[in-house]
């Protein structure tokens, strides 16, 4: 067993007896009495979720992960690039590496323009009229690289630092590092707007570390999480059955030495009680103000605005309840991800409608409850596309120079960092990995990247592997 | 640039003053200027704690020296060194410091010193580890526990102990001594049941089994109910399983489309057969690393099929990319994935982290892991045919004998004149005809059959607008002639001088991979599998499947899937190549035939940019394939040739499941060239030059008839006698085709058909008995091909070739000879306990750590020097030493083990024991244990009846819930319940497996998972709350309860209960609650206690009871 302490700390037997005493029929009562029991921050028993101090004073609590499935365009979003305007249709005048398509075409301006916003000036699309109002919020990093070029790998390694299957995922990390502030959800929720990235839900994933810090699943719609109702027709059913449970399971720890298992799996089952009553409270948007609602597009025409603008919204809810980690994946639009091999205009387009009104909402929201000082804002794809055509009217995968920005949570606001080349195809100054960004982001928690470790397969693993820096230089 | 160089040279010659003094201006400048810079900028990544990319810029040796791709500065010419062009920014991949450009002042410095000549003091590299010192630590490291010899040892000899009943227990027992700590009681018979049959069957004893165990009074009880358990099938389910996690066992390849590997299956069942047979632990190594290259191999005793290659299908398990940008990277991380899984199941070591560099802490270099990577760049992927001979070898030999008996018959019976005779007055007659003579006229005139006569005259004006390259397009052009012979021959003349030159023109530029004319060039050349190709190419007179329509000869200097019946199938593969030239030409026909360039060992050929490796092969006339592999030029290939109902690996299951059965797919291909054209080049026509001469000497009508007749007649006698056809290999395929054309014009066949008639009948049966055969995902040997060191671990990054060779720290650094991989001689090295000692201790450890939860070394997939050392070494040791004495038997090892009163203490601790080890290190009670995922879903299966103990087979797919998304997710669900099978048929996809086995710790299939982790999280216990399975189980118990005891009583009944949900009668208290919860479900329900749903609700409540999932 690698790390103890994720069997639960040891509580006594008299302190075990006593709660199984009240126990569930507690429980169940205190759920039914109150629609808040899920504010509760119930930190009776410790246990792997149980919120722990940071390596030093962090400026953010909490991370969303605005994830940008597919890659989303550096050159048509926030790095304008004027010479691709200028050299429209020609050759790119530039060594090309191999692309994933291989299908090399000219260069390709982009279908929109750049307009400058805020106090900042800083220049943002109008894909994205609604982001670019928050610009003064946003610290743009114009300078990401990857080191893969298929998505699968991308995404892994976007998500956990690796270019294959098996680590567990950024999420998985900090809560591993941080524990949790809310003991009734997990403290790792991934909202799934309908995409789950190639690579599948392996990029939520706890890899070798427990299943207690998995990415657990919030499905869009009426069941959001697997195996959350009961099948009872009556509450009385259940508790009755929970009852029972507990009197039969008090006998079993009298029957053997190793109680600790038994007292823990106890313990999970009274998590997953409150779950049934915490999740669909949480989910239940009616007592939201139409203004809030609106304020994330819930009263859009585009179905596909309404669904992200319900995830922006429940990523809100989570927060401020204190989940650690919560990561968002787009809706289906219809027109695939943001990977636009061909009809950029089009998909481009129907991707960024979706979620440009929610996320401005998301951050105007945090922003006006003050969360968004504690809050991590993350939006990014796994890599950016290529300056040049694919084929005629698309863009293929480019992991040497794309934008990912960050918002709250200690970040400079208004500002930019790093660069692109005239074409906007390679990074050129202040190269961000993603090692970096993931060394940055466990930094802003109050985590040193180097010591958050877990030894597995003879080695102390890390999110950062044997890399990563801190960009001290887009710290507030 | 001239004058420098020659006051440069004047000064020289002057002497050394001048130059010594320019030195020392130099090195000042380097001092004042370029160090400080150096240290300010670039140190800190490239000085003495880190050096990135091997390079080091702090002291002036290292500077020389340069990094590991080389020098890093040509003194002189800023241009062409590298650092300068790094700090340029000039190229996309290099750019240095990598957090921002230098300023153009600072780049401008650096430049005006490497055009002086890069000047710099002399000075000693500090002393930092020398070669010798990291021999010493190597030494050091060597010495380790693991890499040992075997030590014998013997069990202690103790004081008299009633306790001790093996001489595990001795061994347990001396430490608890030493410790002052008690031993638990010892388990009650419940309890032991329960826990054996889970230990060995991860199911729950059945009322019979339990009832039998309890009510056995003599001694050795326990000892026969192992035998019972030993000996059940679902044994090899159990244990087998446990081998599953250690081999990432998965039946897709993840990645983006989650792509089957068709036919996983079979090893899963190979694996579980091989446990229930125990099969020597050794041989079962040796067939895992190769299993291909055994002969004879181990088949299956039940069905014939070949048993040992399947178990090389455990380095095909891993994930796989469908289009790599970087195709050698993909294989290094392949091989990277192949390496950690062999090192770490079968060896305990951690052998991937010598990947970039030595390793940190193992005495394992980075040379071993690329001696070791070459094994894997020498072998293939292939589905091999796992049939036994008798399925296909013995109607293939019998097809042969009937077919060569036919046309034995013929060449004997044929009369030469007679052919002769009839054969040109046939085609005068046609000539005629062409002419505009009417065919029964012209039928007369030369006493031939009118039938004849108009086939002749079709297969002529067949050849109407065929090149001459072919000799019957000169009879029609001549029969057709307006102006006379004479002056057509003249076109002819030139039209073939043209032909031929083109044809020796369109060669230069090529060359020549494989003509398929030597049976010993294609010996060295390719490796063919299966059945359809035979084992060398077509030569000489060989007749074509007597079920063929027409009969034909089939065409000489050809490999040919279709030479016996296109029912069977086969795949040739060519020896390895390095892609020298930028387009690959392969002459080929066939029908659903493929031809594949497999660059790196890449397999799942695929758009986007593979798409073109893989060529369809759909058009009966031969004609050229172009495959353009410029992109790849220096990779190394190999061509497959195939004909196979198996899709290739980037397809999906439901294709695979439709094409799983024998099809009239062939191929046939005649040459395979390398060019540096894009065009294929094309053959001369010998035998229209013989023809084209006859008629020079005589221009008539007659002598091109006549000698149409010769060649087909002298060609026949020719194979009568056996000789070859023709002096030359085209000409013989031309007078093949010659005979071929008159044959299925019906000019020559009459004779063939009545021959072969007899004969076809019997032909015909056999070749309808041929089936699909059997495949499985295996390995395949291929040519000798070392790896080089990729230097930190990128493969663009070329260092010394390393020839192939198992770890130094096992077996020195002697190389395996070996023309093919070398594996064989890898896996008896591995496999000998003198060479490998680490390989039964990690093997006994981990059976140790599945009945006791722990191993003996606690980390049972690293037994290096970041592993933990064994708690009780002299235990390891011994069992290792047993495991070799015994036959590497793993069921001796359970019963030596289960047999111990260690095994059989109660999980009641003596507090005194606790308080002096509370980890129970030292084994004085039997630690709890929580089942793994897949014996909880099986238990719950067990007790409600519903369990199908069918085994083998192709996995059921899983059921698939709505939380299941992306790309490859299969079209259909699987049942809820799985059919009922037990949870190792499940289906493993990669990216979509099952949740409820995640929930409870399911590994993901990525890498060697020696121990599960044990999780607690909530999603369990809504598992078992809520899930539909779970409830539909429930249900389905209380169905069955209510079924079996319909007019008990309720306590009758909830005894029945506890027994078969815990092997134990419940207790008063419980009984009592049980009793309440019925009237309580019951008055809810509006009920009484015979209604379904109460005595769902208990069962349910049992299911979630944690004794049904923690094991004392």
């Amino acid at each position: 067993m690698q790390c103890g302490n994720y069997m639960g700390r040891p509580i006594s037997r008299r302190e075990m007896l006593l709660r199984c005493t009240a126990g569930f029929g507690a429980l169940a009562l205190t759920a039914l009495m109150s629609e808040r029991s899920y504010g509760e921050r119930l930190r009776l028993d410790g246990g792997p979720l149980a919120p722990k101090p940071p390596h030093y004073k962090p400026k953010a609590r909490n991370v969303i992960f605005l994830y940008m499935d597919g890659g989303p365009s550096q050159v048509d979003t926030f790095d304008p690039k004027p010479r691709l305007d200028r050299e429209h249709g020609q050759p790119i005048k530039m060594k090309v590496p191999r692309t994933q398509f291989n299908n090399v075409g000219n260069v390709l301006k982009s279908p929109w323009k750049f307009r400058r916003y805020g106090e900042s000036g800083i220049p943002v699309s109008d894909l994205f009229p609604n982001v670019a109002r928050c610009v003064d919020e946003l610290c743009i990093i114009r300078s990401m690289v990857s080191e893969f070029s298929e998505h699968t790998n991308a995404n892994y390694f976007l998500h956990t630092g690796f270019g294959q299957q098996g680590r567990p995922s950024m999420g998985a990390w900090i809560t591993y590092g941080l524990g949790t502030d809310c003991q009734d959800v997990p403290g790792f929720i991934v909202l799934n707007g309908g995409l789950i990235p190639p690579g599948g839900l392996d990029n939520f994933a706890s890899g070798f570390l427990p299943a207690t810090f998995q990415g657990s699943v919030f499905k869009y719609g009426k069941h959001p999480v697997a195996n959350l109702v009961s099948p009872e027709p009556s509450r009385r059913l259940q508790s009755n059955k929970l009852r029972l449970m507990q009197s039969l399971d008090r006998t079993v720890l009298g029957r053997i030495s190793d109680a600790d298992a038994i007292e823990s799996a106890i313990r999970n089952y009274e998590l997953a009680f409150r779950m049934q009553t915490a999740v669909p409270a949480l989910l239940d948007l009616r007592g939201e103000t139409r203004a809030t609602r609106k304020l994330y597009g819930l009263d859009s025409d585009y179905a596909p605005t309404r669904t992200y603008g319900t995830l922006c919204l429940l990523a809100r809810r989570l927060v401020e309840r204190g989940v650690r980690f919560v990561e968002l994946t787009c809706p289906n639009v219809g027109a695939d991800r943001w990977d636009q091999h061909s009809g950029l205009k089009e998909g481009h387009e129907r991707n960024a409608r979706a979620v440009d009104q929610p996320i401005a909402g998301l951050l105007t929201d945090l922003k006006a409850r003050g969360l968004l000082e504690e809050t991590i804002v993350l939006w990014g794809g796994e890599f950016g596309r290529t300056p040049m055509a694919q084929g005629t009217n698309g863009r293929d995968h480019n992991p040497f120079g794309f934008t990912m920005w960050l918002a709250g949570g200690g970040v400079k606001g208004g500002t930019v960092y790093g660069a692109t080349d005239e074409y906007g195809y390679f990074a050129v100054e202040n190269k961000v990995e993603i090692h970096d960004l993931h060394a940055t982001i466990l930094h802003l928690l109050g985590i040193d990247h180097t010591r958050l470790t877990f030894r597995f397969g003879g080695r102390d693993m890390r999110l950062t592997d044997v890399k990563g820096r801190v960009l001290y230089e887009i710290l507030a | 640039m001239y004058l420098r160089a020659v006051t440069l040279f004047a000064l020289a010659a002057v002497g050394l003053h001048p130059a010594e003094s320019a030195d020392r201006a130099g090195i000042a400048f380097f001092e004042e200027k370029i160090r400080p810079l150096l240290v300010a900028r670039c140190v800190k990544c490239h000085g003495p704690t880190v050096q990135k990319a091997g390079l080091r810029l702090d002291r002036t040796p290292y500077i020389r020296t340069g990094s590991d791709s080389g020098p890093v500065i040509s003194p002189g010419t800023p241009d062409r060194s590298k650092l300068i062009r790094a700090v340029r920014y000039q190229d996309p991949d290099l750019q240095m410091p990598p957090t921002g450009k230098l300023s153009k002042a600072e780049i401008a410095l650096l430049e005006q010193w490497v055009r002086m000549g890069a000047p710099m003091p002399d000075e000693p590299s500090e002393p930092a580890a020398s070669q010798t010192d990291q021999n010493s630590v190597f030494r050091q490291r060597a010495r380790h526990w693991s890499y040992s010899p075997l030590r014998r040892v013997y069990p202690p000899v103790l004081d008299a102990s009633d306790w001790a009943t093996s001489p595990v227990d001795l061994f347990v027992l001396r430490r608890h001594r030493a410790a002052g700590v008690t031993a638990a009681p010892p388990a009650d018979r419940a309890t032991l049941i329960r826990r054996a049959t889970y230990d060995l069957l991860g199911l729950p004893p059945s009322l019979d089994q339990l009832q039998t165990f309890l009510n056995d009074p003599r001694p050795d009880a326990f000892d026969r109910l192992l035998d019972r358990l030993l000996a059940s099938p679902h044994y090899g389910e159990r244990w087998g399983r446990h081998w599953l996690d250690l081999v990432r066992y998965a039946e897709t390849r993840g990645h983006e489309f989650d792509f089957d590997i068709f036919n996983a299956w079979r090893y899963r069942d190979y694996v579980i057969r091989a446990f229930n047979a125990d099969i020597p632990y050794d041989r079962f190594v040796l067939e895992h690393i190769a299993g291909d290259l055994l002969d004879p191999p181990r088949r299956d005793p039940g069905t014939g099929l070949n048993e040992s290659i399947v178990a090389t299908a455990f380095w095909w398990l891993g994930e796989g990319k469908h289009s790599p940008v970087a195709v050698k990277r993909e294989e290094a991380d392949r091989i990277a994935n192949q390496l950690n899984v062999f090192g770490k199941a079968f060896l305990g070591q951690t052998l991937v982290c010598a990947r970039c560099h030595d390793h940190k802490f193992d005495p394992i270099r980075q040379e071993d892991y690329y001696a070791m990577a070459g094994f894997l760049t020498s072998s293939r992927y292939q589905q091999a045919f796992l049939d036994p001979p008798e399925k296909f070898a013995a109607p293939c030999s019998h097809m042969g004998t009937l077919r060569d008996r036919a046309l034995r018959n013929w060449l004997r019976h044929f009369d030469p004149q007679r052919t002769t005779l009839r054969l040109k007055s046939a085609l005068l007659a046609a000539c005629d005809v062409l002419q505009g003579k009417p065919v029964d006229v012209a039928a007369a005139q030369h006493a031939v059959p009118t039938t004849e006569v108009k086939s002749a005259v079709e297969l002529l004006r067949s050849r109407a607008k065929v090149s001459i390259a072919d000799p019957l397009a000169v009879a029609f052009r001549l029969a057709t002639a307006q102006t006379g012979i004479d002056s057509v021959l003249g076109d002819l003349q030139r039209e073939w001088q043209t032909l031929a030159a083109e044809a020796a023109e369109s060669y230069r530029p090529v060359t020549v991979f494989e003509g398929f004319w030597s049976r010993s060039s294609f010996a060295r050349n390719w490796f063919a599998t299966g059945y359809a190709f035979g084992d060398r190419p077509v030569h000489g007179a060989e007749l074509g499947p007597l079920s063929g329509e027409p009969l034909r000869l089939l065409e000489p200097g050809t490999v040919d899937s279709a030479r016996l019946s296109k029912r069977l199938e086969g795949v040739l593969r060519s020896r390895t190549f390095p892609i020298e030239r930028p387009y690959i030409h392969v002459l080929a026909a066939g029908q659903g035939g493929r031809i594949h360039v497999v660059i790196d060992n890449f397999v799942l050929i695929r758009n986007p940019i593979y798409g073109d490796l893989r060529q369809v092969v759909d058009a009966p006339e031969l004609r050229w394939y172009t495959i353009d592999v410029s992109m790849w030029r220096g990779e190394r290939a190999y061509i497959e040739i195939v004909d196979s109902s198996m899709p290739t690996p980037s397809h999906n299951l439901s294709r695979e499941a439709k094409e799983e059965r024998p099809r009239d797919d062939w191929i046939r291909v005649d040459e395979i060239v390398f060019s540096d054209d894009e065009r294929p080049p094309t053959h001369s026509a010998p035998l229209t030059g013989r023809l084209l001469a006859a008629l020079r000497d005589s221009p008539r009508l007659e002598t091109l008839c006549t000698w149409y007749a010769n060649v087909v007649v002298q060609t026949l006698l020719r194979a009568r006698s056996e000789q070859p056809l023709a002096d030359q290999e085209q000409e013989a395929k031309d007078r093949v085709a010659l005979v071929n054309a008159f044959l299925h014009a019906g000019l020559l066949g009459g004779v063939l058909a009545e021959e072969a008639e007899p004969l076809t009948h019997e032909y015909t049966a056999v070749e309808q008995t041929l089936g699909a055969p059997a495949r499985a995902p295996a390995m395949s040997d291929g040519s000798a091909w070392n790896e080089y060191v990729h230097i930190r671990g990128i493969p663009e990054n070329k260092g010394p070739v390393v020839p192939r060779r198992f770890l130094a720290i096992f077996a020195g650094t002697t190389p395996i000879e070996s023309s093919g991989s070398g594996r064989l001689q890898l896996a008896r090295q591995v496999i000998d306990p003198a060479v490998t000692p680490v390989l039964p201790r990690v093997m006994v450890n981990r059976v140790w750590q599945h009945h006791f939860g722990r191993g003996i070394v606690p980390t049972p997939d690293d037994f290096g020097h970041m592993g933990q050392p064994p708690t009780h070494p002299d235990l390891l040791e011994w069992l290792a030493q047993y495991f070799i004495e015994h036959d590497w038997s793993v069921k001796r090892l359970h019963r030596l083990i289960m047999l111990s009163s260690t095994y059989r203490m109660s999980g009641r601790a003596d507090p005194g024991a606790v308080a002096r080890d509370p980890n129970n290190r030292l084994y004085h009670h039997m630690p709890l244990r929580r089942l793994e995922a897949e014996a909880i879903r099986d238990a719950i299966l067990a007790v409600s009846g519903r369990l199908n103990r069918t085994m083998f087979g192709p996995g059921v797919l899983p059921y698939l819930t709505p939380f299941m998304e992306g790309r490859g997710r299969p079209s259909t669900s699987g049942p809820l319940d799985g059919d009922g099978r037990r949870s190792i048929y499940i289906n493993v996809r990669r990216n979509f497996l099952t949740p409820m086995l995640l929930v409870f710790d399911y590994p993901v299939p990525f890498t060697t998972i020696g121990q599960r982790s044990v999780s607690n999280v909530p999603a369990q216990a809504l598992t078992l709350m809520n899930s539909p399975f779970v409830v539909q189980q429930a249900r389905r118990w209380a169905e069955k309860l209510l079924h079996e005891l319909p007019d008990s009583d309720n306590e009758v009944r909830v005894r029945r209960l506890y027994l078969e949900a815990f092997s134990r009668e419940p207790t008063a208290t419980e009984l009592h609650a049980a009793m309440e919860f019925l009237a309580a479900q019951a008055k809810e329900y509006g009920t009484d206690a015979n209604d379904i749903r109460v005595w769902a609700d208990l069962c349910h409540v049992l299911f979630n009871v944690k004794e049904f999932i923690f094991i004392p």
